[in-house]
């Protein structure tokens, strides 16, 4: 029991550092981007993308709508697992 | 010069099907193997029509070959094969029959030359599919199998509608390039958007999809829909319609993604949203966003195949693939785990993937042009994308918590197609030119340049960085056991309710009514009784039936002296 405890932990420290190794890499990106985006010329296919680091920004904003639009949906539009099972009868999967 | 087998490429698929249940179990998939590549050398076929039957004095164009139908019939006869080696373990005939004749009716779907022979194979593909459908074997796919099979006949029944007014209208039935207007386009533009999932006509997608076996999800994530891609490019190209249309596709199915909880049904919102990309480009219609929508089908087929088999390799050990159930599973399947990332890169159309390579077509194409809204709904459906596809599948997959379970030997076939897959995603991602050069329209530049790179590259980083934010803060929704609603609702649920209530109130009012013709009845007969029994006066009255006889003359005579009056 107490090795299965030692297991998990070490299993949750091991996604921690996955989690940590992600962020640096992403970071890391971003920071190249910017120096790029500084000396770089870009070009967007409209006029309004050749904002300093519009697409990221975009990029950025547009994932944090997405999360939280779909958490307040849930409210609208989630129901229980078995919500069309139970009245048409398919509980009983073989 | 082609082999002349005189029969229509898919077909001896489809007869290769039929002697399935025939063989030994360990020769079927040999067999589904040699089937395609005998299919597979009508792909040397040069441009025309080669196969002509006459039919009630219609030339029916079995077998047209030009530059559309090529991507289409490399790319189904390639997800063919890796269907087969996905499923090399797969014990039921049933299901093997089923995938390849699929297959094979996709095929001679994409070289009908005329709508009839179009219809056909339409028509074939809604009912193989079903039975891949209900090769899953559980109560719950029976019912989505019949749903799916009546909304995939309703579509085949629109095309052949459609079909026949546009014969009447214009003489001919010719599978080409058409103009919204008459009834007749209108019939046939519809029943390629029930198969496309337009918006509220794309419920039996993620309906049926996740509750076909785990092989069967992945034949059926193939063709269907890309089928549909290929009838709007060849059908309606152009039409501006479809530009709304496909930016409607490609934002709303990625809120849905988002808190769904069954990983296959997130890769189904997936794939809708990809479809939106495809006949965004169909609608802009240009060589160039042509080239766009073929090379995206083309990519989608490969790398949504691989994230399919991913999940699916999953579900072969863990018996699930409800995101809240899994988890950790990096340490027990490092290759799937590599193969899902690299699908999962493709499909965010990271730079060196599949999807970037044909998804930039489709961005160039759109710039420039006055669908500026269209454009920026796109690049937020691409944030979208990583989230669900690029971010969720694998992250709640293979990390998040920590796994308890123990899995076992993963089949070879599994680990053969999807390193196949993924290694094309990554082969066309780094050498697109192989991809664009069997591209139907002129030809494409590199998209390896500054600013798509860094700008496509921007987007996705700082999306990463968004998702990294919301963890961190706890504001990133956990995966909850649910069902989320979706336009399936409208006939599973409000439709039986409306009809339901309908029935509630008239069945009341029947009844009323036919209590009061009952009793009504039973007065009449039991004075007519009563008459018959107690005489006035003269002869014995011979019976009931008789007497009402006579009331009903004594009426006649009354309602037609009264009309004479």
């Amino acid at each position: 029991m107490k090795n299965d405890d030692i297991n998990k932990k070490v299993e949750i420290m091991t996604l921690e550092r996955f989690g940590r190794a992600f962020t640096f890499v992403v970071v890391i990106g971003i920071f190249i981007l910017l120096v790029i985006e500084i000396f770089a010329q870009r070009h967007g296919e409209f006029a309004l993308e050749d904002m300093f680091f519009f697409p990221g920004i975009f990029g950025f904003v547009a994932f944090i709508f997405v999360v939280m639009a779909g958490t307040l949906l849930r409210r609208l539009i989630m129901r229980d697992e078995d919500y069309y099972s139970k009245r048409e009868g398919a509980n009983d999967d073989t | 010069m082609i082999p002349d087998f005189g029969l229509p490429p898919g077909l001896l698929m489809i007869i290769g099907a039929g002697l399935i249940p025939f063989l030994p179990a360990n020769l079927r998939h040999i067999w589904m193997l040699l089937a395609i590549a005998c299919s597979a050398t009508t792909l040397t076929a040069p441009y025309g029509d080669h196969v002509i039957w006459n039919v009630m004095g219609m030339e029916l164009s079995l077998f047209h070959v030009d530059n559309l139908t090529f991507p289409f019939s490399l790319i189904f006869h390639i997800a063919a094969v890796l269907t087969v080696i996905y499923s090399w373990h797969v014990k039921s005939w049933a299901e093997q029959t089923a995938v390849l004749s699929y297959a094979g009716a996709a095929i001679a779907a994409v070289h009908a030359g005329d709508l009839i022979s179009l219809f056909i194979w339409w028509e074939a593909t809604a009912i193989t599919s079903v039975f891949i459908i209900l090769a899953a074997d559980t109560v719950s796919a029976r019912h989505a199998a019949m749903r799916y099979l009546i909304i995939q006949v309703s579509s085949g029944v629109l095309l052949i509608g459609g079909a026949a007014l546009y014969f009447h209208e214009y003489g001919r039935i010719t599978f080409e390039a058409m103009t919204l207007g008459s009834m007749a386009t209108w019939f046939i533009f519809i029943a390629f958007g029930i198969k496309a999932a337009f918006p509220f006509l794309n419920g039996w997608l993620q309906d049926a999809y996740p509750e076909a076996s785990i092989t069967g999800t992945v034949a059926l994530s193939a063709f269907t829909t890309k089928l549909a891609i290929y009838a709007l490019a060849r059908g309606f190209p152009g039409t501006e319609l479809l530009i709304w249309i496909g930016a409607v596709m490609t934002a709303f199915p990625v809120f849905f993604a988002v808190i769904e909880n069954d990983l296959r049904r997130v890769l189904s919102f997936s794939l809708n949203n990809q479809l939106g990309f495809m006949v965004v480009a169909i609608g802009i219609g240009t060589p160039l966003a042509l080239n766009g929508a073929v090379a995206h089908a083309f990519v989608h087929i490969i790398y949504k195949s691989l994230l399919f088999m991913s999940v699916g390799t999953v579900m072969f050990h863990t018996k699930t693939a409800k995101a809240s159930e899994l988890g950790g599973l990096y340490k027990q399947m490092p290759f799937t785990m590599i193969c899902c990332i690299i699908g999962a890169m493709s499909i965010s159309a990271f730079p060196l993937f599949s999807g970037f390579v044909a998804k930039s077509l489709t961005m160039s194409a759109l710039g420039g042009t006055e669908f500026i809204l269209a454009y920026f709904i796109l690049l937020f459906a691409s944030a979208g994308v990583l989230e669900h596809s690029g971010i969720k599948i694998p992250f709640f997959t293979f990390f998040a918590h920590p796994s308890e379970c123990v899995i076992g030997k993963t089949p070879n076939g599994m680990l053969i197609a999807m390193g196949i897959a993924a290694v094309m995603c990554i082969g066309i991602g780094i050498f697109p030119q192989l991809l664009y050069q069997i591209l139907p329209y002129a030809k494409v530049k590199n998209p390896y340049d500054l600013s798509h790179v860094t700008g496509q590259l921007q987007l996705l980083l700082l999306a990463g960085l968004a998702f990294v934010v919301l963890m961190r803060t706890g504001l990133y929704p956990p995966e909850i056991r649910s069902t989320v609603l979706n336009s399936d609702w409208f006939y599973r649920r409000l439709a039986p309710a409306i009809i339901s209530s309908v029935l509630a109130i008239i069945m009341p009012i029947v009844k009323a009514v036919d209590d009061l013709i009952i009793s009504v009845a039973k007065t009449v007969m039991r004075g007519a009784k009563w008459v018959s029994e107690h005489p006035v006066s003269g002869p014995v009255i011979p019976g009931p039936a008789a007497l009402v006889q006579v009331i009903v003359l004594v009426v006649i005579v009354a309602a037609i002296y009264a009309n004479l009056g």
